[in-house]
């Protein structure tokens, strides 16, 4: 959701050597033990309301009751803390699922090693299509033709999007797709420089409250319960370090099980870590949280992503997958 | 001669404000130069002898007085007035070539192309730079550049020619064969000359006429006429006894200036 | 003899030599480091090569590099255009400098990058708001060179041209803007370099295609070699824009070379 603070990031880092991050020194290593017994790892996070029962499970202590002292790392995007996870300084990252398959694609050493967030294989979801008011997109395929708007090109949202499109009868090559950040979404959809726009709760609640049209949950339309965030890290931690995977695994699983019952505890974290306003946080529809990962979806998203293109060749979802 | 080109100088002053108060560079000036006429001017230094030109060239305005040419005030640089600055190098265009540094005041007067090149020519002819039309102005020597600050004046065909110490930057040799050039357009073109100089051989050399001009805040101190012959040498003209004591007189005037005197002394005999 | 045949062979070689020689040693030292290291972030410049090729001279020379420098050309043009016109009208109008000048260091100040989502909001996210984010920061150094240049034309200079009567259009055309032209030709190389890297950075915001977004894209997608492909890519541009320039520079200001190599002696 900080798309637009990621992109200056992204700038600056492109041309002024993004590598410099990598040739950073090789920092604490993976589960390295404290005084008092207690192992240190640090976790990439976005800063996005997904992270609030990360964030709060950490305060809560949950994490230490597993022996983890746990850093949240604020990072930008997944492909901006790669860097960091590669060569030690953040020992897991929360990041996409397809960002874990380019990855692996292009030979980085990535494996996802749990779950984290995933969409609602039915219901409401928490991301949608969304049309301006007024205006006469209603379905999928009436996005040909159309200028639509997602965050970040070239990743799950465009490719569902084909995805729903084609499904729906219409033609997936004619929808003209232009980034543009999440918070930026509805003014530009005010404005009318965009058709439709890609976008996770809250804006999704606020374009519609404002009279706009929700066209299609296109994980759902796709892929129904296609994870949204996975705890992604580098090959090598998987099989020097099982015992670290395993640790956070389980802590994780218990830091979302104390999540659903201290469902005010995470809101407030949302308050504290991302200045939402109490109500708004409240309300703040969040996804559901699990470690386990449906293989079958990720595996699907890989199809796709072959299917369209995104990918040149099947990435081996095995291999990803260590769990 | 010209009948026209007529110039007239009456009760000229001018003040500058310098800060609150205000400084008297000129109190007062009147002469009178006839058409045709070749006059020097010289003075002390920090006489006002650049303020005077540019008021008489239109390009600064009087405190008080006015500046007449043919009868009517000047109050704008005049399209019969053509001026040479001291500083050639920086009154010729850089960017431009010999050629269009000549031609660009006939450009803005409306002279048509062919006629303007004829003129350009002419004038570069008159001053022995017929060879130099596509060269640029900082290419030439110093005494070559005010040759070319010259040839735009004479293009110009004005019917007063303003020179402001013109050849005080050029060396001796360049200085003696300018100044029989100033002579010579002088004497081809009729124009009306007024030359100011801070030398005063060159102003005995030169002029028919020699207004001698007191300390700031400057009147006119002396109005001498130079009874030399017309037809001037450099060497034998500078050897008549006659530049001699006028060289002296001169010399002796702007000594006596100096000291703050307003009041001419007296004239030598012929 | 043959020494003063050879003299100009030697001399055009040795310039050969200084410009290739730092390039060519930077190459060496990046294979040699990329040689030992297994970096993924970090491949040798064969695979960077090979990567070039492949990205650059097919399809994306079209929907992505030349959509970029036709925004770059656009925008720099207007942007010289926009500084030289206003640039000359203030310099040369008292009462518009007084007026405006605060106003400048306030604007000039701004960051084009942040003035991008309200660009969004009224040009939308087509090439009309990219153009308006290159203007925005590369009109700066061309306005106010101007300003200072045509402020500062030899007095000598305006009263020649005063007491010739040269005025207006000509005065202007012959004297203001020729005399200020070395100040000009500074700003507008300040503008280019500029001009690039905001090229580079609009395409970065609500984009679908050009340089800048697929460098980016190629970040996110890991493809490191092709990233670096652009990056090399930006800079051959940056080199080539800065060709084109110094031939531009020399044509406008042969005279003022020559002047100042004459006053060297």
């Amino acid at each position: 959701m900080s798309r637009r603070r990621s992109v200056v990031l992204a700038a600056c880092t492109v041309l002024l050597g993004l590598g410099l991050a990598a040739c950073g020194a090789d920092a604490a290593d993976p589960g390295e033990t404290t005084q008092d017994g207690t192992r240190a790892v640090t976790i990439g996070a976005l800063t996005i309301s997904e992270t609030a029962p990360l964030w709060a499970a950490v305060d809560a202590g949950v994490f230490a009751e597993h022996g983890l002292d746990v850093t949240v790392q604020p990072i930008q995007g997944g492909a901006q803390a790669m860097p960091a996870l590669i060569n030690g300084d953040v020992d897991l990252m929360i990041g996409q699922p397809f960002g874990a398959l380019r990855a692996t694609e292009q030979g980085l050493p990535v494996a996802i090693v749990a779950g984290y967030a995933e969409s609602y294989p039915d219901g409401d979801d928490i991301n949608a299509v969304v049309a301006g008011a007024g205006s006469d997109i209603v379905r999928p395929a009436d996005l040909a033709g159309a200028k639509v708007a997602v965050n970040s090109l070239g990743a799950a949202g465009d490719l569902t999007i084909r995805a729903a499109v084609e499904q729906d009868g219409g033609d997936p090559a004619a929808i003209e797709f232009v980034e543009v950040a999440f918070p930026d979404a509805a003014a530009q959809l005010e404005a009318g420089n965009i058709d439709a726009a890609w976008v996770p709760e809250p804006f999704v609640s606020m374009i519609t409250g404002a009279g706009g049209t929700k066209v299609v949950y296109p994980y759902q339309a796709v892929i129904p319960g296609l994870p949204t965030l996975v705890v992604q890290t580098t090959t090598q931690t998987v099989e020097q370090d099982p015992e670290l995977v395993a640790d956070v695994r389980a802590a994780l699983a218990d830091a979302f099980t104390w999540a659903e019952e201290n469902d005010d505890a995470v809101r407030q974290s949302l308050v504290d870590n991302l200045e939402i306003p109490a109500e708004a946080a409240a309300n703040l529809p969040l996804p559901r949280f699990t470690t386990a990962v449906d293989a079958a979806t990720i595996e699907a998203l890989a199809d796709l992503g072959v299917q369209y293109e995104y990918f040149q060749e099947a990435p081996d979802v095995d291999a990803i997958l260590a769990e | 001669m010209a009948d026209t080109g007529t110039l007239s100088v009456r009760d000229l002053g001018k003040t500058y404000p310098v800060g609150t108060g205000e400084v008297e560079a000129i109190r007062s000036i009147s002469f009178d130069v006839r058409a045709g006429e070749l006059v020097c001017i010289v003075g002390p230094s920090g006489c006002g002898k650049t303020t005077l030109l540019k008021c008489l060239s239109g390009l600064l305005s009087p405190t008080t007085g006015s500046v007449l040419l043919d009868g009517q005030a000047v109050l704008a640089p005049p399209e019969k007035m053509a001026v040479v600055f001291q500083e050639y190098g920086r009154s010729l265009y850089p960017w431009l070539s010999v050629r269009d540094n000549v031609g660009l005041p006939l450009k803005a007067r409306g002279v048509p192309r062919d006629e303007r090149e004829q003129a350009v020519r002419a004038a570069l002819e008159e001053v022995g730079l017929g060879q130099a039309l596509a060269s640029f102005p900082w290419q030439l020597s110093g005494g070559m550049q005010q040759r070319v600050a010259i040839a735009r004046a004479i293009a110009y065909q004005p019917e007063v020619l303003v020179m402001d110490e013109p050849f005080a930057a050029v060396d001796a040799q360049t200085r003696a064969d300018l100044e029989d050039l100033v002579r010579r357009v002088w004497q081809d073109l009729g124009v009306t000359v007024i030359f100011v100089t801070h030398d005063i051989d060159e102003s005995v050399y030169l002029g028919e006429r020699v207004l001698v001009l007191s300390s700031s805040p400057t009147v006119v101190q002396e109005d001498l006429a130079v009874d030399l012959p017309a037809a001037r040498d450099q060497i034998s003209t500078r050897a008549l006894p006659r530049f001699t004591e006028l060289r002296t007189h001169v010399h002796e005037q702007i000594q006596h200036a100096k000291r703050g005197a307003r009041t001419p002394l007296p004239r030598p005999t012929s | 003899m043959t020494r003063t045949r050879l003299r100009p062979v030697a001399g055009a070689l040795r310039a050969v030599g200084y410009a290739a020689g730092l390039p060519a040693l930077a190459l060496l030292a990046w294979a040699l480091a990329t040689d030992r290291s297994a970096s993924i972030y970090f491949p040798p410049p064969g695979t960077i090569a090979n990567a070039f090729a492949a990205t650059w001279f097919g399809p994306a020379f079209t929907t992505d590099v030349l959509p970029s420098l036709g925004r770059f050309a656009v925008g720099v043009l207007l942007s010289i255009v926009i500084g030289v016109v206003a640039g000359t009208a203030i310099g040369t109008t008292r009462w518009l400098r007084d007026l405006l000048e605060p106003l400048f260091e306030f604007f000039r100040a701004v960051p084009p990058v942040v003035l991008v989502p309200v660009l969004m909001l009224m040009l939308g996210v087509g090439d009309s708001m990219r153009i308006a984010v290159i203007v925005s920061g590369c009109v700066w150094p061309v306005l106010l060179n101007t300003v200072e240049g045509v402020r500062g034309v030899d007095t000598v200079l305006t009263e020649t041209s005063r007491s010739y009567r040269v005025r207006g259009a000509l005065s202007l055309r012959y004297v203001v803007l020729p005399a200020a032209s070395p100040q000009i030709m500074a700003g507008i190389r300040l503008c280019l370099s500029i001009g690039l890297i905001l090229m580079v950075i609009s395409e970065m915001f609500a984009s679908s295609s050009g340089l800048g977004y697929r460098i980016v894209y190629f970040q996110r997608s890991f493809m490191i070699a092709q990233m670096w492909s652009g990056i090399v890519l930006l800079g051959l541009i940056g080199v080539a824009v800065a060709t084109l320039y110094g031939i531009a520079e020399r044509r406008v200001l042969h005279w003022y070379h020559g002047m100042r190599e004459v006053a060297r002696g």
